[in-house]
């Protein structure tokens, strides 16, 4: 028998096939001797390290990255239908994030808390670089970005128009406009904007003066005629200066009309393609909860500290229910609680597609670490609809993924790629700094895209098929209703409410909608929709089966004078909500019952559903015991007069005392020592 | 500036200094090493610096400015008028951001050197009438500030700049040409008004000498 004749030489092949074992003996990893018959590399020891990379590590790492990319491919990771990215800026920048947009040429453009504008270009030789475009601005709450060298501003003294001439970067032009109305020293004097109009004009809202400031406003600060006059019971936010609580309009040659009155702090102005105003109004006082307010010419939208600038106004002749009479409320109501506590700016979704099946929908954020999605309609000529939670509540995949959504995102714009770019602010209470992308994968998420009022009841439309069988049974299908006091008092209990019964479903043949049919449908209410039990075909759960639907009209035109509110009648106190939910002698499970339910609407914006609250913001009752270690009388004490520098509201004179009770036993059932 | 100045802006008009303009600068030379310290203390400024927030004796919304050199005013654009200016560092922000509420005003970092009080001092025609201002915006350039209103109805751009080492601040003033047609004047508070007449430039310019440290 002939021995195996030696196998050629080769110099620089690389068979990794064949070689492997040759390599790892390169690499001093095995020391058996090349088999017979295989190829071998033989070297001279100078090019050892050159040998190493061309003919193993080079290919090795080529394979092994290939292999990475099948392993990652196949790996089941969290898919979802929105990632939710963090956008990095300098520390220059400091966060509080005011204001977001983008210009004609895609640069990204924000305005700060500390008076400075941002500016980050997508193209060129700056792209993706952060520069200072300008500073020295008062709470420029506002903004709408001409070109990459002229940005409008909207801040507390006036529009100002900032102007880079020269082409270095910086703006070094600031003209200002309108600065019609009055101003003070008084911390929450701002202008909210912005908006420019088809014909050029600029749309914003002036801001009402906080009672909780404590400074002594004096003639010889302000801006414009000081008339401290209260109207009517005086209590809450003011207008001492001139056209505070207006939606105006300025024109390019600085001419200032005021257009609708009655706004308290409207912390987000949005034009709808079609160009009508709308703005998302704060809770507060005459201000039953938050909600999308559409603003024409005349309108008076409840607040009436603004009603002393209007012309004609007599004090002799105002009374709660005059003003009420008149009150156009919001055409989506975001309950106070389950929507969100602080309302920011509507963005609408004309993407065409490239942020999801809500093309034509309204997106906005919430101080409270929410996003609510919105869908409008226009009903005997008057625009309502629904809303829904949209970011916040559901953050895991299939739904959504990525970073968590940042407490303190008022602020929204959509870019240019059909992303939506989300500006935070901390330093209201609560809140952080931060900027937020939210990008969808293409995968449209099992959500109801819309609820549309019929003659007798609601019509649901789902992104996705549903399930037949789920979607045929009504008692899927948790209906309540309520409405508001129209009050001087901050905010309002839900009064009136009501489960309605859904009698009939009638699901479409392909699954894409259902056609409820109520008991009793009325104007004048904000009907609550619950759906946990429905099923997409493939059998998921939709991501947020919750939706409110906003009934300021029926199709055959008939309303309720005050829209979704009435005043208290008399004998029933100012807070005076039925307390069915907690009653007097109600079992400790009937108690915690309804703390439950009071915990959802009312603290889970803030304190979140888990119980860790907001950093810097709302308690943390999970890893901070000191929280809930406060006598009973302590902890009602606090939420009956709520914490004003955290934002949180005075529960006083909004939860009954028992549904404050309950939902303190909730707290410490679920979050206390015990836990 | 090359162009002479007429008598009423040369030195320092009683009514914007309380040290004539020859006397602040022998003081200045005889305290020049304690003003070369002053001068070396903050750091060289390239810039125009501007904050619009609250400022003491001020209406809201007024504007601090610091030119380089360390030569800070607050201009009050609902008063129209430099209020006061202070030399040295320019503002602790503390008390105003970042805040949830404006609980006390930004602070001066720095001695107030000058101060006016009253109406817009700038006055057409009647020196003893209020005028009417409406502000209408402001540009940076590298060592000074231009800011633009209307007195009665006449549009004016005002420049200023800081005199060399901390002396005091030149205003100068352009007035559109429907403004030509009165007399003005310069009028602070309790200072008897002084006539203004225009440069050969047209300008109407005014120096403000700060009192020798």
């Amino acid at each position: 028998m002939t021995p195996p004749a030696s196998p050629p030489l080769r110099i620089g092949s690389s068979p990794l096939r064949v070689c492997s074992s040759a390599f790892r003996r390169c690499l001093g990893f095995s020391k058996a001797p090349a088999k017979a018959g295989t190829t071998n590399s033989i070297h001279p020891a100078r090019h050892h390290r050159r040998h190493l990379v061309r003919t193993h590590a080079a290919p090795f790492a080529l394979t092994f990255a290939f292999v990475l990319t099948l392993a990652l491919a196949f790996t089941p990771t969290a898919r979802a239908s929105y990632q939710l990215e963090n956008v990095p800026y300098p520390s220059e920048l400091r966060g509080g994030i005011v204001g977001i947009a983008f210009s004609p040429t895609g640069t990204l453009v924000v305005t700060t808390r500390y008076g400075e504008i941002w500016m980050r270009p997508s193209a060129g030789p700056t792209a993706g670089t952060w520069r200072l475009f300008a500073r020295g601005l008062n709470e420029p709450l506002g903004l709408v970005v001409e070109s990459d060298r002229v940005v409008w501003i909207a801040h507390r003294p006036e529009l100002l128009k900032c102007t880079d001439t020269d082409g270095d970067g910086r703006a070094d032009t600031f003209d200002a406009l309108g600065g019609q109305w009055g101003i003070s020293h008084n911390y929450h004097e701002f202008f909210f904007g912005l908006r420019r109009d088809t014909a050029g004009n600029f749309l914003g809202v002036i801001g009402l003066s906080s009672q909780g400031d404590k400074l002594k406003i004096t003639p010889a600060e302000v801006r414009g005629p000081l008339d401290a006059t209260p109207v009517l019971d005086g209590s809450g936010p003011y207008a001492h200066g001139p056209w505070r609580g207006w939606a105006i309009s300025i024109a390019p040659d600085g001419k200032m009309t005021p257009l609708a009155s009655g706004f308290r702090q409207a912390n987000g102005i949005g034009l709808s393609p079609a160009g009508e105003l709308f703005v998302n109004e704060n809770q507060g006082e005459y201000k039953p909860s938050c909600g999308l307010l559409h603003v024409a010419p005349g309108d008076f939208h409840g607040q009436v500290a603004s009603l002393k600038w209007e012309p004609g106004y007599d004090a002799k002749t105002l009374t709660t229910e005059s003003a009420w009479r008149r009150y156009k409320g919001p055409a989506v109501v975001f309950p106070h609680g389950p929507m969100g506590v602080s309302g920011g700016e509507p963005v609408w979704d004309t993407t065409g597609g490239k942020f999801g099946p809500f093309a034509g929908q309204v997106f906005a954020g919430d101080f409270a670490r929410l996003v609510v999605r919105s869908s409008l309609e226009k009903i005997a000529g008057v625009w309502q609809g629904a809303c829904f939670p949209f970011l916040g509540r559901n953050e895991n995949a299939p739904f959504a993924t990525g970073e968590k959504l940042i407490a303190g995102a008022t602020r929204g714009v959509f870019a240019p790629d059909g992303s939506l770019y989300l500006g935070a602010t901390g330093g209201w209470g609560a809140g952080a700094d931060g900027i937020q992308r939210v990008v969808f994968d293409g995968t449209a998420p099992a959500e109801i895209r819309d609820l549309a009022i019929t003659a007798r009841g609601f019509r649901l439309t789902f992104t996705r098929a549903m399930d037949a069988a789920t979607l045929a049974a009504a008692a899927n299908f948790e209906v309540t209703r309520f409405r508001y006091y129209y009050q001087s008092k901050y905010g309002s209990a839900w009064v009136d409410e009501e489960k309605i019964a859904v009698t009939a479903a009638r699901p479409s043949a392909d699954g894409r909608t259902v056609e409820l049919t109520l008991a009793d449908l009325n104007p004048g209410f904000v009907y609550e929709l619950s759906t946990p039990a429905l099923r997409t075909a493939d059998q998921q759960p939709l991501a947020n089966p919750l939706a409110y639907y906003t009934a300021n009209r029926l199709l055959d035109g008939s309303r309720a004078v005050g829209d979704t509110t009435r005043l208290p009648r008399p004998g029933e106190t100012a807070t005076g909500a039925k307390e069915a939910d907690a009653k007097s002698d109600a079992t400790p499970a009937a108690l915690l019952a309804s703390g439950e339910k009071v915990y959802r609407l009312y603290c889970v914006p803030c304190h979140q559903p888990d119980g860790r609250g907001i950093p810097g913001g709302a308690a943390n009752f999970r890893d901070d015991k000191t929280r809930l270690a406060k006598t009973d009388t302590e902890l009602l004490r606090l939420i009956a007069g709520g914490v004003e520098t955290k934002g949180m509201p005075a529960f006083e004179a909004i939860l009954p005392p028992l549904q404050r009770r309950a939902v303190l036993a909730y707290l410490r059932e679920n979050f206390g020592e015990k836990k | 500036m090359n162009s002479p100045r007429p008598k009423w802006s040369r030195g320092a008009p009683a009514a914007f200094s309380a040290a004539p303009r020859k006397s602040a600068r022998a003081t200045l030379v005889a305290f020049l090493p304690l003003a070369a310290l002053l001068l070396a203390a903050p750091a060289a400024r390239a810039e125009v610096l501007i904050e619009r927030t609250m400022l003491p004796d001020a209406h809201a919304s007024s504007f601090a400015f610091g030119l380089p050199g360390g030569v800070n005013f607050c201009y009050d654009p609902i008063r129209g008028g430099v209020n006061y200016a202070w030399t040295g560092d320019f503002l602790d922000l503390t008390g105003v951001r970042p805040v949830n509420k404006l609980t006390t005003p930004a602070k001066p970092l720095g001695p107030i050197v000058h101060r006016e009080t009253g109406p817009a001092p700038l006055r057409r025609g009647d020196p003893a009438r209020a005028p009417v201002v409406e502000f209408k915006g402001y540009t940076l350039r590298e060592a000074s500030v231009e800011l633009r209103y209307t007195i009665d109805g006449v549009l004016v751009r005002e420049t200023i700049t800081a005199l060399p080492q901390r002396t005091g601040l030149r205003r100068e003033f352009r007035l559109d040409p429907a403004g030509a047609d009165a007399k003005w004047f310069y009028a602070i508070e309790g200072r008897p008004a002084t006539p203004l007449a225009p440069d050969a430039t047209g300008a109407l310019v005014i120096e403000v000498i700060f009192p020798a440290p």
